[in-house]
């Protein structure tokens, strides 16, 4: 199948006063239509950096310096103003974050739907404020014909983040981009969020790039996930994959003190020692390498970053110790056991302690 | 603390430019009877001379035949010193109401809050008018009343800063050592409230000498000092025949609220790093 | 929805214009202390200086403020003639200070609201231009032309226009309100009124101008950062649109929160520009009472004017409500 979003060697770079962070550094992965794909990683780990990327909506000082970003086979970061405009709230919709100060505060909901609707569609106001409501019905909000006329103020956290969704829901995009969508929220809304996207994922059949640095949403919402740390993908593959026979060690450290058995939905990443270099002063070698328990010793962590190789079908990983073995690839269960050798779980624990 | 302070604002491109203006105006303020000697009020030449038109005085006559520089330099005086008091006095003042409502809050607060609102409802010109008319026109009593008329938003900030400085744990600290309340809002909250009152001061100063001249134009300037609102004053009956007797000093004007106000934006800048636009 | 907030503006209009009362009594109170702190006799003071007025006129004043009992009687009348809004009597102008001052008050709101119209509509524009070409060479401009405008007296700044623009020019005229002896009607009375309300007009507007071309960038550019800025964008709405349904819509909101905290100031403004232009509004009815020492009319305009911005400032926070949603009428 061809990929929805193929996103190639992506560079966006912050030019700051104390110098160049390296926000997001030669990123690659890619979306399937009608897949989850999470981003996951712990924050200034650049993930939602990449998210604004997409739609090219990082402001100065931040730049994109380099890389392809492929929507279904065009390239978004060569298209001019207008035509990344169209793609914008069409093709690709964003929810985000906090849904409060993500709605204009003097706008109605209804409003800001409508407007969503009519920057891309030559419909009437009349008409744009009916579907807006078939639009609020559809994310579950009870009675829509009252609350599309509310400001965001009166609605409740839940019922905002619903709404930012019908929001982005607005032209039936073919790919959503939801940044830490269930973050703000309390634990109950998180899950019927989650709920309501994956359902509203199985009608659409859009494709879901879920940018969260919660397992539990990984667990329950992905299909894939891709790890980054500091600037840089360094693993990726299936869910059930990652979660049970993780190569990478910083994958590894993140998963060894919770079982994927009882994540639940607001699990945060846990802690491991040490502190993520600053984007400004990147190593030359691994990023990881300084809190890495395999690097001690090995000069080539520290002198090289390691490539981002496959191990196995669907499976990717940036580091030496993992065996770049090139395809045709491993049997599942032998990459399973082949890892496992390299890298035993309670080794990972270790990490962590 | 302050050599470095002094530093960063030397480096302010704002700070520097108002703090040079302010040079020329205190150099013309302070050294230029030298130059120009004798009483503003004498009339020494022909009336309205253009400035150039006679080198006896360079920046020409007024309607009276008196001598331009002489009264121009006479109104740089007048106008700092009217500044500076009248700010002194509304700092004063707007300090004691913010850092008594600020500090001990519930009524004292409410009442001086009352009194503040009053005085920010009332038209501050209108009232310094009142004040200097009812009081009858001189340098004491237009500093008085522009003093008086312009405290109120010192007030605010001084208690907006203290209301928070006094949750802070370096006070409740200074508290339990059993520190009075006196030596408690003067030693160690005023302090920290500061900054922005001397950036609110400057930016006043500028406010205080533009109402004065407005006072003098009115002609409700001291009958015994020559003012650049007195002069802008007296030369508008023959604005339209000799414009620069009204123009130079309004040109003074300009350039001494231009110094006070670029002064208060670097101090800005400087004591509130925090408030800087990206 | 608007509507519905018919009825809860009348409703706040109502409970608000209860403010008043304590306005007027904490002015009237301030001008009662400064007559008692005045150097000589209050009636002196009121009547100005002594020989000017009658003797009955005098002992009428005396008998109003009842200046024969002791102090707080003295206040408890002159507090009851403020509450019945007896501002007693102009012997200079020989009418009740009440009526001249409401015959002068159409004249300065006026010209309050063509300045402060002008100021605001180009305030906005180049506080958005500004926002919108941030440190570019547009930005630079408005900002050099920003600190000169603030530095600019405005009673001075209209001295030198009338020299420019009536004198040498001779496009506008140069004072009053009409064309003395001209008897208009109809629309060429308001072209008349127009013509002569530009000078004084633009001269009070330019300090505002600059005031709120400052508040409107800065406030833009905070808004240019924020969450919803970026929902905007990443609907696909342009730039254009982005500045002015989304981050003006919302500058607006910090614009008048600042333009009712000025009233008070425009107010003083009026007095200086209508003295320049010769105006016929209340500020020209205070000078006049300053070269006449009537210093009992001028403090009833004093305590006027307070009433006056008093009240606009309560229509100004419903304009605010309008704009923002989230404030409860």
């Amino acid at each position: 199948m061809a990929d929805l979003l193929a996103i190639q060697g992506l560079r966006t770079w912050f030019h700051t006063r104390a110098g160049v962070a390296r926000a997001v550094n030669d990123v690659s992965f890619a979306i399937q239509p009608g897949e989850t794909l999470a981003l996951v990683g712990e924050s200034g780990s650049g993930k939602s950096v990449t998210a604004y990327s997409i739609l090219r909506l990082i402001n100065e000082p931040g730049r994109i310096e380099a890389g392809k970003i492929l929507f279904n086979g065009t390239d978004l970061l060569k298209l001019d103003d207008k035509g990344i405009r169209s793609i914008r709230g069409d093709r690709v919709a964003m929810i985000f974050q906090e849904p409060l100060s993500a709605f204009n505060p003097v706008q109605t909901v209804g409003a800001q739907i409508v407007e969503a609707i009519r920057l891309h569609r030559r419909i009437g106001r009349r008409a744009a404020y009916h579907r807006a409501m078939e639009l609020l019905e559809q994310v579950g909000i009870p009675s829509p014909a009252k609350r599309v006329h509310e400001f965001p103020h009166r609605l409740s956290g839940g019922m905002r983040q619903r709404a930012m969704i019908a929001l982005a829901l607005a032209c039936e995009p073919d790919l959503l981009i939801a940044d830490e969508p269930t973050t703000a929220l309390d634990v109950t809304t998180q899950a019927q969020i989650l709920k309501l996207l994956k359902s509203l994922q199985a009608e659409n059949g859009m494709g879901l790039l879920l940018i969260t640095h919660d397992l539990g949403v990984v667990a329950e919402t992905a299909d894939r996930a891709a790890v980054m740390y500091a600037g840089r993908v360094v693993e990726e593959g299936l869910v059930a994959t990652l979660f049970t026979r993780p190569f990478h060690p910083y994958t590894a450290g993140l998963l060894a003190s919770v079982s994927i058995d009882d994540l639940p939905p607001g699990a945060r990443l846990p802690e491991i020692p040490g502190t993520v270099p600053s984007l400004l002063v990147m190593p030359r070698g691994c990023a990881f390498a300084e809190r890495c328990p395999y690097a001690a010793g090995t000069d080539g962590c520290l002198d090289h970053a390691p490539a981002f190789l496959p191990v196995a079908d669907d499976h990717r990983v940036a580091c030496f110790r993992t065996p770049p073995t090139p395809r045709p690839p491993l049997h599942a269960e032998a990459t399973g056991e082949a890892a496992g050798a390299l890298l035993p779980l309670d080794a990972a624990a270790r990490v962590v302690a | 603390m302050y050599p470095a302070l002094l530093k960063e604002l030397l480096r302010n491109r704002s700070a520097l430019t108002g703090l040079i203006l302010l040079a020329l105006v205190m150099c013309a303020a302070t050294l230029g009877h030298v130059w120009f000697p004798g009483d503003p009020w004498d009339m020494v030449g022909t009336p309205m001379l253009w400035p150039g038109e006679d080198p006896a005085n360079p920046l020409g006559t007024d309607i009276m035949g008196r001598d331009m520089a002489t009264g121009l330099v006479s109104g740089a005086k007048v106008s700092l010193l009217i500044g500076l008091v009248s700010t002194l006095i509304s700092a004063v003042v707007g300090i004691t109401f913010g850092a008594l409502g600020g500090f001990y809050r519930g009524w004292i607060d409410a009442f001086l809050m009352r009194v503040t609102e009053l005085f920010q409802t009332v038209p501050q010109f209108v009232l310094a008018v009142v004040l200097v008319a009812i009081f009858k026109p001189s340098v004491a009593t237009a500093t008085f009343a522009i003093g008086i008329v312009s405290w109120p938003p010192t007030a605010r900030l001084v208690r907006s800063e203290f209301l928070l400085l006094r949750e802070r744990e370096f006070i409740q600290a200074a508290r339990t050592l059993g520190m009075g309340d006196g030596r408690l809002i003067l030693t160690q909250i005023l302090p920290n409230a500061l900054p922005p009152v001397i950036v609110i001061a400057a930016l006043n100063i500028a406010t205080a000498i533009q109402t004065e001249a407005a006072l003098s134009f009115l002609g409700l300037g001291d009958p015994n000092v020559m003012s650049w609102g007195t002069i802008i004053g007296n030369g508008r009956e023959q604005v339209v025949d000799a414009w620069y007797i009204c123009g130079l000093p309004g040109i003074a004007i300009v350039i001494i609220v231009l110094a006070f106000s670029l002064l208060g934006e670097g101090l800005n800048d400087t004591l509130n790093p925090h408030l800087k636009e990206r | 929805m608007t509507r519905n907030r018919i009825p809860a503006v009348a409703r706040f209009l109502r409970r608000r214009i209860w403010q008043v009362v304590p306005v007027v009594f904490g002015i009237a109170l301030l001008n009662f202390l400064i007559l008692q702190l005045a150097p000589g006799d209050v009636v002196d003071v009121l009547a100005g200086e002594a020989g000017a007025a009658t003797p009955e006129y005098m002992a009428q004043l005396r008998a109003s403020f009842g200046l024969d009992r002791p102090l707080p009687v003295q206040l408890a009348y002159y507090l009851k003639n403020t509450a019945m809004l007896d501002l007693g009597f102009s012997f200079r102008q020989n009418m009740p200070v009440l009526q001249l001052i409401l015959e002068r008050l159409p004249a300065t709101l006026l010209l309050m609201i063509a300045a402060m119209g002008c100021a605001v509509v180009s305030g906005v524009v180049l506080g958005v231009i500004s926002a919108r070409f941030v440190h570019r060479a547009a930005d630079r401009a408005v900002s050099v032309f920003v600190l000169v405008t603030y530095a600019l007296p405005t009673f001075w700044l209209g001295l030198m226009a009338i020299v420019l623009f009536s004198a040498r020019l001779g496009w506008l005229p140069s004072s009053g309100m009409t064309d003395i002896g001209a008897d208009l009607g109809g629309f060429e009375y308001l072209w008349d009124v127009a013509r002569h309300t530009v000078l004084p007009a633009l001269s009070l507007a330019t300090f505002y101008l600059a005031v709120y071309t400052k508040l409107v960038r800065t406030a833009m550019l905070e808004y240019f950062g924020a969450d919803f800025i970026r929902t905007a964008r990443a609907k696909g709405a342009t730039e254009t649109r982005i500045t002015l349904f989304h981050a003006l819509r919302n500058a607006l909101l910090p614009l008048m929160t600042m333009l009712g905290l000025q009233l008070g100031s425009i107010l003083s403004g009026a007095v200086l520009v209508e003295s320049v232009f010769s105006w016929p509004g209340l500020g020209r009815l205070a000078f006049e009472s300053i070269l006449a020492r009537d210093f009992n009319l001028l403090l009833g305009i004093l305590l006027f004017s307070s009433v006056m911005v008093t009240i606009l400032n309560i229509f100004v926070d419903v304009v605010y409500a309008v704009l923002d949603p989230r404030i409860e009428l």
